[in-house]
C-alpha cells in the first residue's frame, strides 16, 4: 500500500519515538467560567469575559478593559488553609484547575500514583501587588519627608509582610498544587511568559515518552491584571484602548484588530503514558504525538520562520518521511497587526494553497493570559478532539487579506483527527502535534 | 517516606538500560563575591576564604542583618560586541552575561561554528522587581494619590533600564547573545532553579532535542526589600562576624547568608564535543527531581523530598549509592535544612553515608538562591576534575544531628569517580544532578 495518511486518526508513532503520551484529564479557571464545562459552553457560544477596568490605572491610562476571573471562591476551591492565606490569585486559579484535571482523570485521591505523578508548570514572574510596600514606605520618611534607609530599617521594615518573599514566588502555583493535591513526582517550572504553558507540556511529554515519569500534571497560570503589566503592555503600544463595544479580548486575524485586553486564569491537563492510562481504564482525550521549540534570532521573526520551524519540528517528531495531516491549528492570534501577520505567514508556508488548514484562536474570548495561554490552547484542542466541536475565533469577523488563511469564525461540529497547538510571542515558539485516539 | 525504586518507571533514556546520548561538560563561568574567573574562585573556595561582607548595594548600616556575599558589579568588564548593551542590564542579567561569556569562550565555541537550531539556553534565574528605583522623589503626598503612583509607574516604564525585568528575559538574552535558536528556557523553582535547569538541559541533550545547551543559574536579591523580607522570615543568620556567619552543619548555625551571582556551564552531546576536540571537564550522567508537597518555607522533617530526588537521580544515572564519593550539599546553614539533609543522606546511602565526603560551599559564598545550583555544579565538576574536595568552613562545633564527614575547614585530595549536587527550594521543589569524573576514556 502506498504511504498515505490514514482515513481516521493520526499515524502510529514509530518505536524510535518512545512511549505514546495521551491526555486523560482537563481543568480550567477563566474569565468565562469556574471549570471546564462552563468555560467550554461559553467559549463555543462565542462569548467573551471582558469587563470594564476601573480605578486609578484607568484614570491615568487610556486602557479601559480587562478580562478578569470573577466569582472565584478560594474557600470553596482550596482545602488547605495555609494556601488560602499565602497564594496570590494566579496561583489559586492553578490549584483549582489542577484539582479539576486530577478529578477528571480520576487521580484525585490516588495517593500512590500522585506520589510519583510529575508536575510541569508554567507560571508568572515575581508578583508584587501594587500597594504591597505602602505601609512600610509610609513609616520610612524622615523629618524632611524624604525616604530614608535608616528609617526603613528602624520602623518601615516591620511593616513589610513577613511572607512577602514566599507569596510572590514565581513557582507558587505548582508548589501550591503539589501541597493541595499531594503530588510528589519529578517536576519543573517555567517562567517564560506566554511560552511557559506549552514549555511545561513539552517537558512532561519528553519525560513521559522516555520513561522518566508515567503520569504528569501540566499547565500554566498567570494574572496580568497588575499595574506593572498594564503599564508595560501599554508603553509597548499593544493594548486595546477605549471601551467601545463589543467588549472583546482581541480581534484575531481581523482587519480591524487594534491590540488586546489583559486577562488571567489557569488551564491544566493530565498527561500519561498510553499503557499506563489503558492499564487503569482512564478516558483518553487525545494523544500528543510531537513537540518542537525554537527561539528567533535577535533580528526578529517578521516572516514567521522561527514559528514555522517549531511547528515542523513538532510534526517531524514522528520521524516518518511524510508530513502528517493536520486538521486544525490552535493559534495564538494575539490581535496586534504585526504579530498576526507573522503567524499567518508561518501558517501559509506550512500549509500552502490549495490545501490550507483552518486556524482558531481564543484571545478574543479570554484576552491575553500570559503563561496560561498555551495551556488554554492545549485544553481547547483536546476538548475539541474529544467532542467534535471546533471553538470559534471570537472577535474575528472581517478577514484581513494580509492574514491569508482560513479562520474558524463561528464554532462548528467537525471531527478533528489531528491538530497543532502553538504559542508564539515573536521570540519563543513552542508547538505540539496532537492526534485523536480511537 | 521510603520511595521504592521498583515503583519508578523503567526504561529511562538517561538510564543504564537504554542506549542514550551522553552529556559532557565543556565550559564553565562564574560571577561571585570571591572573584569573576573560575580558577580564582575555585582556589579561594579550596583555601577556605569567605566572600561575605557588609552589604553595599544600599545603605545597610541600620539593618538588623547587613551582611551578604556581593559581586563587584563595577569589575564586570562585559564584551560590547555581543548583545545586549550593558545599559539595559540589571544585576542578574549582568552576572548571567559575564558567566555565560566565560563558559562559552572556554568551551571553544567562540571559534567553533554551532548549528543554531540545535543550540539552546536553559537557565535558572531570579529577577526580583527593582523596588529601589521606585524610591526617587517618593513623598507621603505621592502615596496619598493613587493616580500619582500610576503616573510615576508609567514614566518609569518608558526608561530603557525597565526592560529585562521579567524572568524570561534571562534565557532570552543568552539565546540572543550567542545566536541560539533552539529552546530558550528560564526555569524558576526558587532555590532549586539552577539545579532543575541543569537537569532539564541534560534531558534536552539526552532526548536528542539539542546538541549544545547553555545552562546553570543567575540571581540577585541583594535589595533592601528582599533583605527585609528574608530577615522577617527568620531565615538569615544574625551572626556578628561576616566570615563566620555561614556555618553549615555546625551546631551554632542560625540561618543562611544572602548571596548573589551566577554559575553557568555549557553542556554538549559527548560525541559532538569529541568531534570538535572540545575540552571535556566532566560528564553529567543523571538527574532527579521531587516535590515535598509539605509547606512553603519548611522542608519535610523526614526529608522525603530530598530522599526521593537523590534516589531518582541515582536511578537515572544507573549508579549504585556506593559509587558516589562526593556530595555538594544544599547545606544552607539553617537549623532545619542541614539536619534534614543529613538524615536524607543516611536514608539514601545507608552505611555508605559515613564514607561519603560532603561539603557545603555555601560556607564560603552564602546562598546564591536561584543561582546556587549553578555555582555548586561548577564546584562539583571542578572537584572531580582536580580530585580535590572543597571544605565546609566554620564547622567548629559538631552537631550530634549532623554527624557525617563534611570535609571541615580544609580541602582534601581524594579519588572520586561520581559526585552529586543537591538543591532544595522554597515551595518544596528539589533537584539532584549526578556528575562523573572524565578520564578521557569512553
Amino acid at each position: 500500500m502506498a504511504r498515505e495518511r490514514p482515513a481516521a486518526g493520526p499515524p502510529e508513532p514509530t518505536p524510535s519515538a518512545g512511549r505514546r503520551v495521551v491526555a486523560t484529564g482537563l481543568g480550567v479557571v477563566s474569565c468565562l467560567g469556574q471549570d471546564l464545562p462552563e468555560h467550554w459552553r461559553r467559549l463555543v457560544a462565542g462569548e467573551s469575559g471582558v469587563r470594564r477596568l476601573d480605578g486609578a490605572l484607568a484614570a491615568v491610562l487610556p486602557v479601559k478593559l480587562q478580562a478578569p476571573v470573577v466569582r472565584f471562591s478560594v474557600e470553596e476551591r482550596i482545602r488547605n488553609r495555609m494556601l488560602r492565606k499565602l497564594l496570590l490569585p494566579s496561583a489559586t486559579f492553578a490549584v483549582a484547575a489542577a484539582g479539576e484535571a486530577l478529578a477528571d482523570a480520576r487521580l484525585a485521591d490516588d495517593g500512590a500514583r500522585l506520589e510519583r505523578c510529575g508536575l510541569y508548570f508554567g507560571s508568572v514572574g515575581y508578583e508584587v501587588p501594587g500597594r504591597t510596600f505602602e505601609p512600610a514606605l509610609r513609616s520610612s520618611f524622615d523629618a524632611g519627608r524624604a525616604f530614608s534607609f535608616a528609617r526603613f530599617a528602624e520602623a518601615g521594615m516591620e511593616q513589610v509582610d513577613p511572607l512577602l518573599i514566599v507569596k510572590g514566588l514565581p513557582n507558587a502555583a505548582p508548589c501550591g498544587a503539589a501541597i493541595e493535591h499531594g503530588i510528589r513526582g519529578p517536576n519543573a517550572s517555567f517562567a517564560n511568559g506566554p511560552a511557559s504553558g506549552l514549555q511545561a507540556a513539552l517537558a512532561a511529554f519528553v519525560a513521559i515518552r522516555f520513561g522518566v515519569v508515567d503520569v504528569a500534571l501540566v499547565g500554566g497560570s498567570d494574572s496580568l491584571l497588575l499595574a506593572d503589566h498594564f503599564v508595560a503592555h501599554h508603553v509597548a503600544g499593544r493594548l486595546l484602548l477605549g471601551d467601545e463595544p463589543p467588549w472583546l479580548g482581541a480581534r484575531p486575524f481581523d482587519e480591524r484588530r487594534r491590540g488586546y485586553v489583559l486577562g488571567e486564569g489557569a488551564a491544566t491537563c493530565v498527561l500519561e503514558a498510553e499503557e499506563h492510562a489503558r492499564g487503569r481504564g482512564a478516558r483518553v482525550y487525545g494523544a500528543i504525538l510531537g513537540a518542537g521549540e525554537t527561539c528567533a534570532s535577535p533580528r526578529g521573526d517578521e516572516d514567521g520562520r522561527s514559528l514555522e520551524a517549531a511547528a515542523r519540528a513538532a510534526m517531524g517528531d514522528l520521524r516518518q518521511p511524510t508530513v502528517p495531516h493536520v486538521d486544525l491549528v490552535f493559534a495564538t492570534g494575539i490581535g496586534t497587526v504585526a504579530d498576526d501577520i507573522r503567524e499567518a505567514r508561518a501558517c501559509r508556508r506550512l500549509f500552502p494553497p490549495p490545501a490550507p488548514v483552518q486556524v482558531t484562536a481564543a484571545t478574543g474570548a479570554l484576552g491575553v493570559t500570559g503563561a496560561a495561554s498555551g495551556a488554554y490552547g492545549l485544553v481547547h484542542a483536546l476538548r475539541s478532539m474529544a467532542s467534535g466541536t471546533v471553538p470559534p475565533t471570537t472577535g474575528h469577523e472581517h478577514a484581513d487579506p494580509c492574514c491569508a488563511m482560513p479562520v474558524v469564525g463561528r464554532s462548528e461540529a467537525r471531527a478533528i483527527s489531528s491538530a497543532l497547538v502553538w504559542t508564539t510571542d515573536g521570540a519563543r515558539n513552542v508547538a505540539l502535534l496532537l492526534g485523536a485516539v480511537a | 517516606m521510603t520511595t521504592s525504586r521498583s515503583h519508578e518507571p523503567a526504561g529511562r533514556p538517561d538510564g543504564p538500560d537504554r542506549q542514550r546520548r551522553r552529556v559532557a561538560v565543556v565550559g564553565l563561568g562564574v560571577a561571585t563575591a570571591l572573584g569573576l574567573e573560575v580558577d580564582d574562585v575555585w582556589r579561594a573556595v579550596l583555601a577556605g576564604r569567605s566572600g561575605i561582607g557588609q552589604i553595599r548595594q544600599f545603605p545597610s548600616d541600620a539593618f538588623p542583618v547587613k551582611i551578604g556575599s556581593e559581586v563587584d558589579l563595577s569589575a564586570l568588564n562585559l564584551r560590547l560586541d555581543r548583545p545586549p548593551t550593558p545599559a539595559t542590564l540589571n544585576r542578574t542579567l549582568a552576572f548571567a552575561c559575564w558567566a555565560a561569556d566565560r563558559a562559552w569562550d572556554t568551551a571553544g565555541l567562540t571559534v567553533a561554528p554551532i548549528d543554531p537550531p540545535r543550540a539552546a539556553s536553559c537557565v535558572g534565574a531570579g529577577v526580583f522587581p527593582a523596588m529601589e528605583s521606585r524610591l526617587d522623589g517618593l513623598t507621603p503626598a505621592v502615596l496619598d494619590d493613587p493616580s500619582a503612583i500610576a503616573r510615576r509607574d508609567l514614566e518609569r516604564a518608558r526608561r530603557p533600564e525597565s526592560a529585562g525585568q521579567d524572568l524570561g528575559s534571562v534565557s532570552l538574552m543568552l539565546s540572543a547573545r550567542f545566536g541560539l535558536e533552539g529552546p530558550s528556557v528560564t526555569v524558576h523553582s526558587a532555590c532549586a532553579s539552577a539545579t532543575q535547569a541543569i537537569g532539564e538541559a541534560f534531558h534536552m541533550i539526552s532526548s536528542d532535542r539539542a546538541d549544545v545547551v547553555l545552562t546553570g543559574g543567575a540571581d540577585s536579591m541583594m535589595s533592601m526589600f528582599c533583605v527585609a523580607g528574608f530577615t522577617l522570615l527568620g531565615a538569615l543568620s544574625r551572626h556578628p562576624s561576616p566570615d563566620g556567619a555561614s556555618r553549615p552543619f555546625d551546631r551554632t548555625r542560625d540561618g543562611f547568608v544572602l548571596g548573589e551571582g551566577a554559575g553557568i556551564a555549557v553542556l554538549e552531546e559527548l560525541e559532538h564535543a569529541r568531534r570538535r576536540g572540545a575540552p571535556i571537564l566532566g560528564e553529567v550522567i543523571g538527574y532527579g527531581s521531587s516535590l515535598d508537597a509539605y509547606r512553603f518555607t519548611d522542608v519535610h522533617p523526614d526529608g522525603r523530598g530530598a530522599v526521593a530526588c537523590m534516589r531518582r537521580a541515582l536511578t537515572s544515572a544507573g549508579v549504585r549509592p556506593e559509587e558516589v564519593g562526593y556530595v555538594n550539599a544544599h547545606g544552607t546553614s539553617t537549623y532545619q535544612n542541614d539536619r534534614v539533609e543529613t538524615r536524607a543522606l543516611k536514608e539514601v546511602f545507608g552505611d555508605h553515608a559515613r564514607r561519603l565526603s560532603i561539603s557545603s560551599t555555601k560556607s564560603q559564598l552564602g546562598h546564591l538562591l536561584c543561582a546556587a545550583g549553578g555555582i555548586e555544579f561548577v564546584f562539583s565538576v571542578l572537584a572531580l576534575r582536580d580530585q580535590v574536595l572543597p571544605p565546609t568552613i566554620n564547622l567548629d562545633h559538631p552537631d550530634p544531628e549532623c554527624d557525617l564527614d563534611y570535609v571541615p575547614h580544609h580541602s582534601r585530595e581524594a579519588e572520586v569517580g561520581v559526585a552529586i549536587s543537591n538543591s532544595f527550594g522554597f515551595g518544596g521543589q528539589n533537584g539532584t544532578v549526578v556528575v562523573r569524573h572524565w578520564n578521557g576514556a569512553a
